[in-house]
C-alpha cells in the first residue's frame, strides 16, 4: 500500500515537471503525513547527515576542479593530442573522439559536460571531413557514455558514499571497463569509416604527437595528481580532490593564463550551487528509499528477480537494463539513488562484490542517458548538432548495442572491474 | 535602496562561493599540514564538513531561484497552454511544500541540537542544522516571483532538463 502510493505519488509528480528531487521529497513528506511511518523531522535528518560526511565533500571539489579546468583551451589540447595519438587510421576523426573522450573525461566528473563540450569542439570537424551529422552525434554520443567510467566521477562519488564504498576502488575500477566499451565502439567506427568511405585525419608523425603531447602536459597533470595520490594512499579522495582544484586555479592563473578573478568567482557560485543540487537529491532520495526498503520491497522484487534465475550475471544483466531504461527517463544520478538501496542487498546475497555492481551500475546508467528519445546526454549531443533526436536515433542504435554487449561482458567477467584496485589498492 | 536589497539578495551565492573557497583551503592545509609539518591539524574535517552542510542547503536553495533542478519534460510540452500553467503552478506549489517543510523540521531540529556540540571544535551542532531552516526559507521566497509570473501568464524557463550529471 504505501510502496504503492509512494511510486504513484513520484510518478504523478514528476509528469508534472516537478523536480526529481523535490518529487521524491514530496512524496515521501505525504506518506509520512498519512501514514505516519517515520517522524517528520527524518527529511532534516536524512539530510543534514548526507551533507555532513567527508565522503561527499568530493563532490563540490571535482565539479569545481572540473569547471576550473574546463574553461578554453585545455580540450583543444586533448583533442590535438587525440587526433595526434590515432588520427592516422581510417575514420580517424571518430577515433579521436573516442581517446579525447578518456582524457577530457580524466578532467570533468560530468557526463554532460563532456558532451556538450566534444560535441560542440568536434562536430564542425567532422562536418568538413565528410561524416554524416547524424553519425558524428552517435559516434559523440557513444564515447561520452563510455566516458562516464573514467574518473573523476561525480555519480561514482555519489554512489559510493550511499553504498559505503571505498571512492578510490570505485576510480579505479571504471578503468578496464572503460577500455573495453572505447575499443567495441572504435571497432564500429572504423566498420562504418570504411562503409562511408570516411577519410584519416592526417598522417601519423613523430613530431606532430610529441608537440601534441608538451602542449597538453599541463592538462594532463590534474589526472596524474588524483591517481597517484589515490593509488599511493597520500591523501582521500575527497584530499586528492582540493589537490585537483589548487592544481587547476594554479594552471588557469600563471600556465595558461585563462582564468581572471571575475571568472573564478562565477565559477565557485556555480560550482556550489551544482552541489547543493546533487545533496539535496541525495539527502531526499535517502528519505525516499527509506520509507521503500522499510516496507521490504527488497524481498518482494528480489522473489520476482531472483524467480527468473539466481546466476549472478543474469542477476546482474537484469539490474542493467533496469538501471538503463530509468536513467533514460530520469538521468544516471537519481536513477542509482533509486536503485543501490533496494538491489544492492539482493547482490551482496548472491555474493557479487559490491565495487563490482556499483561500476556495472554506472556504466548501465552512463549508456542510458544516450537511449533515445529522451536520454539527456543524446539530447545535449542534438541539439549542439542541431539535428531533430529522431534523425540520431538510428545511427545511434548500433552504438548502442554494442555498448551493451560491452556491459554484458562485464556482467559475466567480474575480474575486468575487480583487478585493478585489487591490485593497486593492496593497503 | 535598490542597491542594498540586490546586495542582500546576493548573500546566498556569496555563501556559496566563500564555503567551497574554504573548504578548499582548508582540506589542502590539512594535507600539508600532515606531511610537510608533521603536525596534523585535528579541526579540519569538522570545520570542512560544517561548511558543505551550509554549501549544500545554501546552494540547493538558489538551485531553486535558477531552476537548475533537472525536471522530467514529457507531458507538459504537449499541453494546450492553460493546462501547461496549471502544471507550472502544481508544480511550484509542491516545491513550495518541500520547503515549508525544511523551514518547519529544520526549525524544531536546530532547537533540538543546539545543546548537542562537536567533538574537536565544541561548536553546537545546532549551527549545522541551522542550514536547514534558512534553505527552507529561501526557497519560499524565490518561488515567490516565479509563482507570480505563472500567475500573470508569463512562461518560466523550463527546470533544467541536464541534471548534475
Amino acid at each position: 500500500m504505501v510502496v504503492t502510493l509512494l511510486i504513484l505519488l513520484f510518478a504523478a509528480l514528476m509528469l508534472l515537471e516537478v523536480p526529481i528531487a523535490f518529487a521524491m521529497g514530496v512524496a515521501a513528506i505525504v506518506v509520512i503525513g498519512f501514514f505516519d511511518t517515520a517522524p517528520m523531522a527524518i527529511v532534516t535528518h536524512r539530510l543534514v547527515m548526507s551533507a555532513d560526511s567527508f565522503t561527499m565533500l568530493a563532490i563540490p571539489l571535482f565539479v569545481l576542479a572540473g569547471s576550473l579546468m574546463e574553461t578554453g583551451g585545455i580540450a583543444v589540447r586533448l583533442v590535438n593530442l587525440a587526433t595526434a595519438l590515432v588520427g592516422f587510421v581510417r575514420g580517424g576523426l571518430g577515433m579521436a573522439v573516442i581517446v579525447a573522450e578518456m582524457f577530457f573525461s580524466g578532467i570533468s566528473g560530468s557526463t554532460t559536460a563532456d558532451v556538450s563540450a566534444m560535441a560542440s569542439m568536434l562536430l564542425p570537424s567532422m562536418k568538413r571531413s565528410g561524416y554524416p551529422q547524424e553519425q558524428s552525434v552517435a559516434i559523440i554520443s557513444a564515447a561520452s557514455a563510455m566516458g562516464i567510467l573514467i574518473p573523476p566521477c561525480i555519480t561514482m562519488v555519489v554512489f559510493g558514499g550511499v553504498a559505503s564504498t571505498s571512492i578510490a576502488a570505485l576510480f579505479l575500477a571504471g578503468f578496464l571497463p572503460a577500455l573495453v566499451l572505447a575499443i567495441l565502439i572504435a571497432g564500429l567506427v572504423y566498420y562504418y569509416a570504411r562503409r562511408l568511405n570516411l577519410p584519416t585525419a592526417g598522417r601519423f608523425s613523430w613530431r606532430k604527437l610529441g608537440r601534441a603531447i608538451a602542449d597538453a602536459m599541463i592538462a594532463l597533470g590534474m589526472p596524474v595528481i588524483i591517481f597517484g595520490g589515490l593509488i599511493f594512499g597520500v591523501a582521500t579522495a575527497t584530499e586528492v580532490a582540493s589537490f585537483a582544484v589548487v592544481y587547476a586555479l594554479f594552471v588557469g592563473l600563471f600556465v595558461y593564463r585563462e582564468l581572471t578573478l571575475p571568472k573564478i568567482w562565477k565559477i565557485l557560485v556555480d560550482s556550489a550551487v551544482l552541489s547543493g543540487i546533487i545533496l539535496l537529491l541525495l539527502g531526499l532520495s535517502l528519505v525516499y528509499t527509506f520509507l521503500l526498503t522499510v516496507e521490504d520491497i527488497t524481498p518482494m522484487l528480489g522473489n520476482l528477480v531472483l524467480g527468473i534465475s539466481r546466476d549472478p550475471a543474469v542477476f546482474l544483466i537484469i539490474t542493467s537494463v533496469i538501471t538503463m531504461l530509468l536513467a533514460a527517463v530520469i538521468e544516471v544520478l537519481p536513477a542509482g539513488l533509486l536503485l543501490i538501496p533496494i538491489f544492492l542487498p539482493l547482490a551482496q546475497d548472491l555474493g557479487i562484490d559490491k565495487v563490482h555492481f556499483l561500476t556495472l551500475l554506472v556504466a548501465a546508467g552512463g549508456l542510458g542517458m544516450f537511449l533515445p528519445p529522451t536520454g539527456v546526454g543524446l539530447l545535449i549531443g542534438c541539439s549542439v548538432g542541431r539535428i531533430p533526436v529522431t534523425q540520431a536515433t538510428r545511427p545511434m542504435l548500433p552504438y548502442i548495442a554494442v555498448l551493451f554487449l560491452g556491459i554484458v561482458v562485464l556482467c559475466i567477467f567480474p575480474s575486468v572491474t575487480t583487478i585493478l584496485p585489487k591490485l593497486l589498492l593492496a593497503h | 535602496m535598490p542597491k542594498l536589497l540586490r546586495l542582500l539578495a546576493y548573500i546566498p551565492e556569496l555563501i556559496g562561493g566563500i564555503t567551497l573557497l574554504g573548504i578548499t583551503l582548508i582540506l589542502f592545509a590539512g594535507v600539508i599540514w600532515r606531511y610537510f609539518i608533521v603536525d596534523p591539524l585535528t579541526w579540519t574535517d569538522e570545520v570542512s564538513r560544517a561548511l558543505f552542510v551550509w554549501l549544500a542547503f545554501i546552494g540547493a536553495a538558489v538551485g531553486v531561484k535558477r531552476r537548475l533542478h533537472s525536471a522530467v519534460a514529457v507531458l507538459s510540452a504537449r499541453l494546450p497552454p492553460r493546462w501547461q500553467r496549471v502544471t507550472a503552478l502544481i508544480a511550484l506549489l509542491t516545491t513550495g511544500i518541500m520547503g515549508a517543510v525544511l523551514l518547519y523540521t529544520g526549525s524544531t531540529e536546530t532547537i533540538a541540537n543546539f545543546r548537542q556540540v562537536m567533538p574537536v571544535t565544541g561548536l553546537s551542532r545546532g549551527w549545522l542544522y541551522l542550514a536547514v531552516p534558512v534553505s527552507g526559507a529561501l526557497i519560499l521566497i524565490y518561488l515567490v516571483p516565479q509563482f507570480l509570473a505563472v500567475l500573470r501568464g508569463e512562461s518560466l524557463p523550463h527546470p533544467h532538463e541536464i541534471g548534475a550529471e
